[in-house]
């Protein structure tokens, strides 16, 4: 049934490593593939050299070396820079060149998907979608936390889905937006800000209740907690719910692939994000394609204690026992 | 804008551990230079730094006296602006040469802070801004690694 279903990683995972020069470029490549990856995603404006205009001889480059090792360059991910100038933001003709100049580095990597950002908007793909189908290169938008499917402008970019109803344009869904719980080194981080273990183990009860942020706020209000603990409130309710089955098995269709994200592997479980019920879902839809494990645990679990190819090996082996336990079922 | 920033960890390296050394022209030391990094997980266009300063043993260094070294150039702080089709890559270490006649000797403490504009995260009509600090002692003695 899920045979069609492939494994990945995005070297974003090795930000850190990557970032102290302890790993490479290609010893990322390396690691990926010893964590039993088929593919890779690469964040442009973090590994390319010369970006936002790396050279063709480096891109075709990157190609050689990632399938001299058996991955394939699947994904090229893009951020929208619609903020880069300091007198005014990017025109709407500027974002879509720029989204262009992302296809045609793309293409020449040979990737199948332009990972981009919804600040793109929903209206600006209809000029984009001609210059992915010359290049033959996806489009894929991404939904990321604190967006949901039900969420404004994802309700306006899947009715443009399915105006265009192209294979070049589509969505990247990054299993974030299914997070259930913070991880500990995220509270860890209020907690050193001074917000009291007391409060922050009553807001996880009432996260876990499905109480809603009017419940969170009264609590911080009654107790006397200062701007972080209000912080913390906003955020956990903004951010994690108990798992609920939204529009994803009808929107497969327009999904280029997914962000596999996760936090923390212990215990060969990622304990914030349900992927059980996830990849359940992605299976029983028939999707065919790529999962990218994208490890964000980085910003907050030091690298010396954990390190990222660990964590992704770590990550990719929960994927396939859950996978194959789906199979038989 | 939340308070706790997934950004922080890379405020450490804002001051680079490596490359701090003397000017020296003809055996006289003019100046002396140190490194720094771009503190966030990619790189950024120069145009997106809207604040770059400076501290030696905690006092003010003068922008006047300040130029910055990346991607072969040279540039002056307050041209940062303007520069939105230069872009600096996070692997690379922009190094930063101050004039001071007699150079530094020892160890010294170099402080940095950056104001960054997150220029992809402009969702709602304002960009996201971070400010990162960081501080390091230096060794500047000939022989020194660097590193105090």
């Amino acid at each position: 049934m899920n045979q069609a279903i492939k494994l990945g990683v995005s070297l974003f995972s090795y930000s850190s490593e990557y970032y102290l020069k302890r790993l490479s470029l290609d010893e990322t490549l390396v690691k990926a593939r010893e964590a039993g990856a088929e593919a890779i995603e690469i964040v442009a404006a973090q590994m390319m050299p010369g970006f936002p205009y790396p050279t063709q001889a480096w891109l075709h480059g990157l190609r050689a070396r990632c399938e001299a090792l058996g991955l394939y360059p699947f994904c090229y991910s893009a951020h929208l820079d619609s903020g880069l100038r300091s007198d005014r933001f990017l025109t709407d003709d500027e974002k879509v060149m720029s989204t262009v100049n992302d296809i045609r580095n793309a293409y020449e990597m040979g990737a199948q998907v332009v990972r981009t950002q919804h600040a793109i908007s929903p209206e600006l793909l209809y000029q984009v979608a001609p210059w992915a189908e010359k290049y033959r290169v996806k489009v894929g938008v991404e939904i990321h936390p604190p967006h949901r499917f039900e969420t404004e402008v994802w309700q306006r970019f899947l009715k443009v889905f399915r105006d265009l109803d192209t294979p070049y344009i589509g969505v990247v869904v990054d299993t974030g937006i299914y997070q259930e719980y913070p991880y500990d080194g995220w509270l860890e981080a209020y907690a050193q800000h001074g917000v009291s273990r007391e409060t922050i183990q009553a807001l996880l009860a009432l996260l876990a209740r499905d109480a809603g942020v009017d419940a969170a706020r009264a609590y911080v209000a009654a107790n006397g907690g200062g701007a972080y603990a209000r912080e913390l409130a906003e955020e956990l309710f903004s951010l994690y719910r108990p798992y609920r089955p939204d529009e994803l098995p009808e929107v497969m269709k327009y999904v280029t692939h997914f962000h596999t994200k996760f936090y923390h592997m212990e215990g060969g479980e990622e304990k914030t994000i349900p992927y059980a019920k996830i990849l359940d879902v992605i299976v029983r839809s028939g999707f065919e394609g790529y999962l990218i494990s994208e490890y964000e645990g980085h910003y907050c679990y030091d690298a010396d204690r954990y390190p990222a190819a660990e964590q992704i090996r770590a990550h990719i082996a929960m994927e396939k026992r859950l996978l194959a336990k789906t199979r038989e079922e | 804008m939340a308070l706790i920033n997934n950004q922080k960890a890379y405020d450490a390296f804002l001051v680079w551990s490596e490359g701090a050394e003397n000017i020296e022209v003809y055996g006289r030391k003019i100046g002396f230079r140190f490194q720094i990094r771009m503190p966030n997980f990619r790189g950024n266009y120069l145009s997106c730094i809207e604040e770059l300063t400076f501290t030696l043993d905690g006092e003010p260094i003068d922008p006047q006296q300040t130029e910055l070294l990346l991607n072969d150039k040279r540039f002056r702080v307050d041209e940062l602006a303007q520069l939105y089709k230069e872009y600096w890559n996070v692997s690379d270490c922009c190094v930063v040469e101050v004039m001071r006649e007699g150079g530094l000797q020892g160890a010294h403490r170099i402080g940095a802070t950056m104001r960054l504009r997150y220029g992809y995260s402009a969702y709602f009509g304002v960009c996201k801004t971070v400010t990162s600090k960081g501080e390091r002692t230096l060794d500047f003695t000939d022989e020194g690694s660097g590193v105090a």
